[in-house]
């Protein structure tokens, strides 16, 4: 294991975060030894890493290589074999409330007749617990979300007839209605036009200087290099775990994708293609 | 024209079917929602017949088959969900299973009585005019407290049906939701028995939430059609079979299934009949905007 550099090292990208206050705070994700599947099948192996407050972690590595898994790990839809994750301190089972996730857009049926308010609200739900029904501090954090990621002129529309963009907006506006501090995005950027990605990056750019911390999964390589402040390479164990800067570099990248990896160089930026993969590459900006 | 609402009310056993049909109706309407956006349509139809063979250990040993066919119907439903997750399984090969074993033994039961075939068919296809003060309020009560149970856990309900994933990530007991909601299927096929029969339960339970969703966008308003339209099918179905002289079961299933046609041609957001209009309409806009 390439691991790089460890958290505390890392260059605070943040100027308000003053180094006494980030030595006593707990690590926003920490996670150890953690290896998990599905199963027999063996998912992760040996996972160990630790993200500070206010940082964006970019996940990358092909496809079955784990990235979803160890998101759903982390909510707690998967269960660790073995090791520890905590976030902010405590143990992640604890910690659900404080954890916002956006998943695939494929996994979500947008046949259901729920509108754009319905979903973000629903974001909402699990803080008020069985028996009792929203209030007015829900709904005003729902309309929030909605402003947050622009779609709350689309608030009466159901969610089949929304554009694919709208469809991951719809998504986030969920997550973020419930004011995460750890926002967990699983491909946010795969299917997006670049005017999308960019509206995007802003809206994550705001939150994560409101102090949330973000994991995202991606194909994107430019988007992790120019964006995120780490960078774990995957592929069933941590490859490489550091700055974008130290961990991005040819041989690191073929140890992550193997052979299936295609780099491609455009207008300065970097793409990692998978070979036999349909629908996995990103598309051109 | 009033005499004709009025004159079938005096008899008290058509105030206890029209009593009895409504009330099943309702709780189906309502359940029947979650049944169709699921597609847990066969989960209800299997607990159903499974059933039976509560309803004829009651009828043999000479109890309330209603009590018979609620002491099966519950564990019947646990069973599928337990048998789909434990031996991973397809949740409709866990529902065939406990469909054909329950109405096998049933049927063997049934058979060791006497008047086998008469018995027999007023389990299978209802006994609306047969149903009893007894019956009626012991449906109450179910349909009570099943709506109670719906009313309380709504969200829990709606986000687990839409998106069981993330339900379970934001931290609502997916789980409990998922073995309850088979259960609440099971009981109201149960307080719907009495009304349509074994055989004709899942019609109650899916044709007018059907309705409903070809009528509304949302699921408040699906919930409202979907309500009107069973009570709706109730009543006229049995003043049909009423003046008709027909079976009463059949001929609310017939209604309701007539309500979902009329639907599915005039729908004015789904309508077959408007589509042409619809996609004229949508080309004109596409051109002037």
């Amino acid at each position: 294991m390439a691991n790089t550099s460890t958290p505390a090292s890392v260059e605070v990208l943040d100027g308000d975060l003053d180094a006494p206050d980030k030595v006593l705070r707990p690590h926003a994700l920490d996670i150890r030894g953690l290896w998990t599947g599905y199963g027999r099948q063996q998912a992760l192996k040996d996972i160990t890493f630790q993200v500070d407050a206010g940082e964006v972690l970019g996940i990358i590595g092909p496809n079955g290589s784990g990235k979803t898994t160890l998101l759903k790990t982390i909510l707690g839809l998967v269960r660790p074999w073995q090791g520890s994750l905590s976030v902010l301190g405590m143990p992640a089972e604890e910690q659900r409330r404080v954890m916002g996730y956006m998943p695939q857009v494929e996994q979500v049926d947008w046949d259901f007749p729920v509108t754009v308010g319905d979903v973000a609200l629903m974001g909402r739900y699990a803080r008020r617990g069985p028996l009792r029904r929203t209030n007015k501090e829900d709904r005003e954090a729902a309309s929030r979300a909605l402003q947050q990621t622009g779609m709350y002129g689309q608030r009466d529309n159901l969610i089949g007839e929304l554009s694919g963009g709208q469809r991951r907006r719809a998504l986030l506006a969920r997550a973020l209605a419930n004011q995460p501090q750890l926002l967990l995005m699983d491909e946010p950027m795969a299917g997006l036009d670049a005017n999308a990605q960019h509206q995007l990056l802003d809206l994550l750019d705001d939150l994560r200087a409101g102090g949330t911390t973000i994991v995202l999964s991606t194909h994107d390589l430019s988007c992790v290099s120019a964006y995120c402040s780490y960078a774990a390479c995957l592929n069933k164990n941590l490859i490489a775990y550091g700055p974008p800067s130290q961990v991005l570099n040819e041989e690191v990248l073929s140890q992550t994708f193997g052979s299936h990896l295609l780099m491609v160089h455009l207008d300065g930026q970097a793409y990692a293609y998978q070979h036999h993969s349909h629908d996995d590459g990103p598309e051109d900006p | 024209m009033l005499d004709t609402v009025i004159e079938p009310l005096e008899f008290a056993f058509m105030q206890r079917a029209l009593l009895a049909a409504g009330l099943a109706g309702l709780v189906c309407a309502v359940v029947g929602i979650f049944v169709v956006l699921k597609g847990m349509a066969f989960m209800g139809d299997a607990v159903a017949h499974s059933s039976l063979a509560g309803m004829s250990v009651a009828y043999f040993f000479g109890g309330n088959v209603f009590w018979g066919a609620l002491a099966w119907a519950v564990p019947a439903s646990l069973a599928i969900t337990l048998i789909s997750r434990r031996a991973n399984l397809r949740l409709d090969t866990a529902i065939g299973i406990i469909f054909a074993s329950g109405f096998a033994v049933g049927i063997i039961l049934m058979s060791r009585v006497s008047n086998y075939t008469a018995d027999l068919f007023g389990l299978l296809f209802g006994n609306l005019l047969g149903v009893s003060w007894s019956d009626v309020i012991l449906i109450s009560v179910i349909a009570g407290v099943v709506l109670l149970i719906v009313t309380a856990l709504y969200k829990e309900l709606l986000f687990t049906s839409y998106d069981s994933t993330m339900s379970a990530a934001s931290g609502i007991p997916v789980r409990l939701v998922e073995y309850l909601l088979p259960v609440l299927v099971g009981v109201t096929t149960v307080a719907s028995l009495k009304a349509v029969g074994i055989v004709l339960v899942l019609a109650l339970l899916v044709t007018p939430a059907a309705t409903a969703t070809l009528l509304a966008r949302r699921l408040p308003g699906i919930i409202a059609y979907s309500i009107t339209v069973a009570l709706a099918a109730t009543v006229a179905g049995l003043y049909l079979s009423f003046y008709a002289g027909l079976p009463s079961g059949p001929s609310i299933v017939v209604v309701a299934t007539g309500f979902f046609l009329l639907a599915l041609l005039f729908s004015p957001s789904k309508g077959v009949l408007w589509r042409g209009r619809r996609e004229r309409l949508a080309a004109v806009e596409e051109t002037v905007g």
